[in-house]
Parts: structure tokens; sequence; C-alpha cells
């Protein structure tokens, strides 16, 4: 049984593992004395100012004269060079494991391996208590709320053939897992800029913030807001939400026929949105360039449409009002009508 | 010969059909496929046949009665003035004259090509070398977020410098609201999604890697000597003159 070593939680909370999804990472003498993970190796190693372990791949291994030799990493998914590399970072040879274990094979869970996760880190810390050496664990708070991709309520396949399991697998596991990546990588440089109250690193940070903060929040709404035919996707609207749309359009399918103009007419990338205008207490239908979040024009999000080429292309090639015909066939219309509910209070 | 001449507007465009078009749709200086494995075919047929196409058309309709020669020199004095002028011009004229210059500027891969003497030896004053340049465009390419383009091109002070602008922009254009570096642009990379999507997917950085391999350096150093370093903008023809090759 090991103890959960998150400093943030109320009560520590006490897990059953079996042993094999330990991972005993090496004390200093064991380091010095082991040999070196060849290039090419696959390890678990903690992310540099973070609390949490990454897999990574293996560079090289760096000597140091009077400290412990490092591991060049790159870590998967990490940001990418100018030349389109992922980066190499350096991590401390004591807190590098072969992956051997069953978490490494399995792609990161955000609800199960996190506990895991923060047990690892928490025998980095005895590692390092042991080794004497001083380190700063003040981003394990930032860690340990960093934000993560939200789960599916359906699979991949699951809105076929309004929308490919190809593009939702991409356009999930691939595009919005990027801005989850980015955002908690500004994060982490806004709260360094912020620690040495350097106003001007906050600020050059806020176009990454918006673009990859806007690209997480828009994108979770997008999967809620969307569902197969089994799960109520589809149809039309009912109750307030169609009143509201009958007495703002005239008919849903007058609605419709706008929100696919005004969305087909987005240039270039953005989002096409049906939203609630607190000031004019009324639905509107905005559009947004980029990741800007619906929140940007002042309007409450209630239904949003991804189109990006990215959300489509696969599919529909340049054909965007073909995808936009598509869509409405698995737009869940009672979570757009929960979030109208809510933002009318 | 007798010809019967409508005189209702509506009728004389349907006699004259499409040569009454302002501009048309040049065609590419190879096939479809001579850029594989680093542009799919699949691509170039949509990305000429679909995308740049209806730009074109796009132009045109929005150019329609008005007094605009059809020629590439044309095409490309427009852009200054394209965002003073509507967001259709600006749209569809920067679309229109962006993706003529990208196909000019491409060559299968296997008529390996180099930037000419004098072109390169700016690239090194400036770069320090080819590798260098693929390093500074490359990082403007994978920074541009959203839709847009990356460029090499001139800056009036003569240097050869890199930028990105948003959507169909290019750095011909007066008057954008966000930071482009002033620029006669000699090469351009399309990083709209659909230039890579179907092939590359999210991976944008492996495509503008694979750029390198079929840029069409003749072209691209004909552009800087002939036009970008005397300050003229580059007509995006193969020929380098007005008149493009019509489909």
């Amino acid at each position: 049984m090991v103890e959960d070593g998150d400093e943030m939680a109320k009560e520590s909370a006490h897990f059953d593992v079996n042993q094999d999804e330990i991972i005993v990472l090496p004390t200093p003498e064991e380091v010095l004395s082991s040999k070196p993970f060849p290039k090419g190796a696959r390890v678990l190693a903690r992310f540099p100012k973070t609390s949490t372990f990454y897999d990574a791949t293996v560079v090289k291994r760096v000597e140091h004269h009077k400290k412990l030799p490092e591991y060049c990493v790159r870590f998967d998914d990490d940001e990418r060079d100018a030349t389109g590399e992922i980066r190499v970072v350096k991590v401390v040879a004591d807190e590098a494991a072969q992956s051997s274990s069953p978490l490494a094979t399995r792609s990161p869970d955000p609800t199960q391996s996190r506990s895991l996760r923060n047990m690892l880190a928490n025998l980095a810390q005895k590692t390092v208590q042991r080794a004497g050496a001083a380190r700063s664990f003040h981003a394990a708070a930032a860690a340990s709320t960093a934000y993560k991709l939200p789960d599916l309520a359906y699979d991949f396949g699951a809105l076929e053939p309004a929308i490919s399991g190809q593009i939702m697998e991409i356009h999930y596991t691939k595009h919005h897992q990027t801005y989850v990546t980015n955002l908690n990588a500004t994060l982490e440089k806004y709260a360094e800029a912020e620690a040495k109250q350097d106003v001007a690193s906050m600020i050059a940070l806020q176009g990454a913030l918006k673009f990859n903060g806007g690209g997480h929040v828009n994108h979770t709404l997008f999967w809620e807001n969307l569902a197969p035919p089994s799960q109520g996707g589809g149809g039309e609207p009912t109750g307030d939400l169609a009143a509201a749309i009958d007495a703002k359009w005239g008919s849903f399918d007058a609605f419709k026929k706008e929100m696919n103009a005004t969305t087909a007419a987005v240039q270039g990338s953005g989002w096409g949105w049906l939203a609630y205008d607190p000031a004019a207490k009324g639905l509107r239908i905005v559009t947004c360039a980029n990741q800007d979040p619906c929140s940007t024009t002042g309007c409450k999000p209630l239904l949003g449409i991804d189109v990006w080429e990215h959300a489509y292309y696969l599919d529909y090639k340049n054909v965007r009002p073909d995808y936009l015909n598509a869509i409405w066939d698995v737009v869940n219309f009672d979570t757009v009508a929960k979030r109208l509910a809510a933002a009318q209070q | 010969m007798w010809f019967h001449v409508p005189t209702s507007a509506m009728a004389m465009a349907l006699w004259v059909g499409a040569a009454g078009e302002i501009f048309s749709l040049p065609a590419l200086q190879y096939e479809y496929d001579a850029l594989e494995p680093y542009i799919d075919e699949q691509t170039m047929r949509i990305h000429h046949g679909k995308h740049h196409a209806t730009y074109v058309a796009g132009l045109n309709a929005e150019l329609q009665g008005k007094k605009v020669s059809g020629d590439m020199v044309a095409l490309a004095e427009l852009q200054r003035t394209a965002p003073a002028t509507s967001p259709a011009t600006r749209n569809h004229g920067g679309g229109h004259y962006n993706h003529a210059l990208f196909w000019v500027n491409l060559a299968s891969a296997s008529g390996s090509s180099e930037p000419s003497p004098e072109l390169g030896a700016a690239i090194e004053d400036r770069f320090g070398g080819l590798d260098g340049l693929k390093e500074a465009f490359n990082k403007i390419a994978l920074s541009r977020f959203g839709s847009g383009w990356a460029w090499l091109g001139v800056a009036p002070d003569g240097q050869l410098k890199v930028t990105s602008t948003a959507n169909q922009d290019n750095p011909l254009m007066e008057g954008l609201e966000y930071k482009v570096e002033k620029m006669i642009p000699i090469l351009g990379l399309d990083v709209w999604e659909h230039a890579y999507y179907l092939k590359y997917q999210n991976r944008r950085a492996d495509y503008v890697n694979a750029f390198w391999n079929i840029i069409n350096w003749k072209k691209v150093s004909r552009n800087y000597e002939e036009y970008a370093k005397k300050g003229k903008p580059v007509p995006p023809t193969p020929t380098g003159s007005g008149h493009a090759v019509e489909l």
C-alpha cells in the first residue's frame, strides 16, 4: 500500500498498488555505478520544475565532474524547437527510470495514473533527501492543478458519418492534447515570470495563453455539445431553447441556415457559436477567429462549431458547407439547453 | 461572319463566357504528382483546382465591372491597397496572388536547384547560409497560429528578412492591423491546414521540413534579382512577365 504524496490533498489517500506498478528510483550511488541508459531507451523521467514523471526517450548521458550525471531526453509530445524536432531537456540521472512497467505502455490516463505519478514523485523526493541535495518542489502545486484532456463521453467513431472516427481521434489526441500541453507549459512560464515580478514577460505570454487556453476551453465545450444519436445527438431543440430560437429567428430551420452561412464565412481558422448575450438577454450567432474563446465577444457559449480545417478536411476537403450541413445530426441539444438555462441565471 | 450581339448585360455575360472574367487560374508548370512525396498529388489537385480556383472566382466577382487588367503585374500591384479596398479584395486578391506565387516557386525534387550566386551570397550574409535560413523560416512558419503564410523577402533596406501573415494577407499589403515585416516577398509557404492536412495531419513541422526539397531556386533567384532587389513586387508567373499561362 502506498501513500499519495500529493501535498494539495486534504487527507492522505492510500492506494493498493501491485509490485510491478512500482518503480524504484536509483540512489546516487546506484546511478554512478550502473550502466548508462543507451540512446533510444524509453524511460519515465521527472519533467523539470514539476513533480510529475512523463514518458521520454534518451538521447545521451552527460557525465559531470562533482555532480550526478544527466540524461538529455525528449519527452513524448513535448514542444518542438525551430527545426521541428521535439526539444531536448536535461534530467538528472537519479530521476529517470527505465519504463519496463505497465505504466509506460499505457497512454496517459488523466483520471487513473495521476495518483501513481504523485507516488513516484514522492519517491523521488525521498531520493533527493537521501542524496542531501536541496531541490525546489514549489512547482508541485502547479503540477497538481495542471490542465488535462477531458474524457470523451463517446467513442471516436460514434459520430459517423457526420464526423469520421479518423478525424475525431486526431482532433482529440493530437490537436486538443497539444493545446493542453502548451497551456500547461505557458502557465508554468507565467508562474516563473510572476515570481520574478517580470511584468513584461507576463504580457508577452498572453498570446500563448489565449491560443492554448482558448483552444482547451473551446474544444472541451465542443466535445460536450456533440453526441451520437444513441446518446441524444441530432434531432431538434425542444422546450425553452426551441422557444428562444423561434423567438429570434422564426424557426429552427431559419436559425440553422443563418448559423451555417455565418460560420461558413469565417475566414481562415475559427469558430461559429450560438451564444447568449447577457446584455441583450437573448440569443446571438457570433464567430471568433483562431482559438479566441466565445467569452471575448461578451457572450456565453451555448453551441460551438469548429471550422478550423482540421475539424473537417479529411472528410469534406474544401467543402466546408457540407460539413456544416452534416454536423447537425450530432449536435447535443440537451447540453445546449442546459447551458442556456445556466447562462440565464 | 455575322453575329447577333445581345444587348442585355446578362446575355452579354453569358455570350462572352469565361473570357469575360478578369483573372484566370494559371496552369501549373508540372504534373499534380511532381512534388511527391513531399506534397501529395491529392493535395495538389484540391489545393490548385479547388482552393486557388475559388479565390480566382471570388476576385473576379469582386472586380466585376471594374477596369482592372487581368495580367499578373496588375495582380501584384493590386496587393498594396487591397486591405483598404475591401475585405473581399484582401481575401480573394491575396489568395490568388499568394497561391500563384507559391506554385511558381515549387518544382520536382529531382530537378534539384540552388540559389543563384547573388541570392546565395545574400542568404550567407544574412542567415549564415541555407541552414540558418531554414531555421529562421521554419520558426516563423511554425509559430504562425491558425491560417497564414510564411515569407522570405527583401525589406526596404535591401536586407533579406522572414515574416508571416495571417489568412490570405501578404507583406505587400499596406495597413495590416498586426505586426508584419515590410518586404517584397520572393518565396512563400502556405501554412493553412489545407496545404498539408491530407498527408501530414497535425504535423506541420514535417510539412515545413519537406518544403525545402521542392523549392525552385531558379525562380526564387529570379524573383530576387529582377524584382525584389529593384523594389518591384514579383509578378507570380513562371516567365516573370505579366501574362499568366491560361488553364
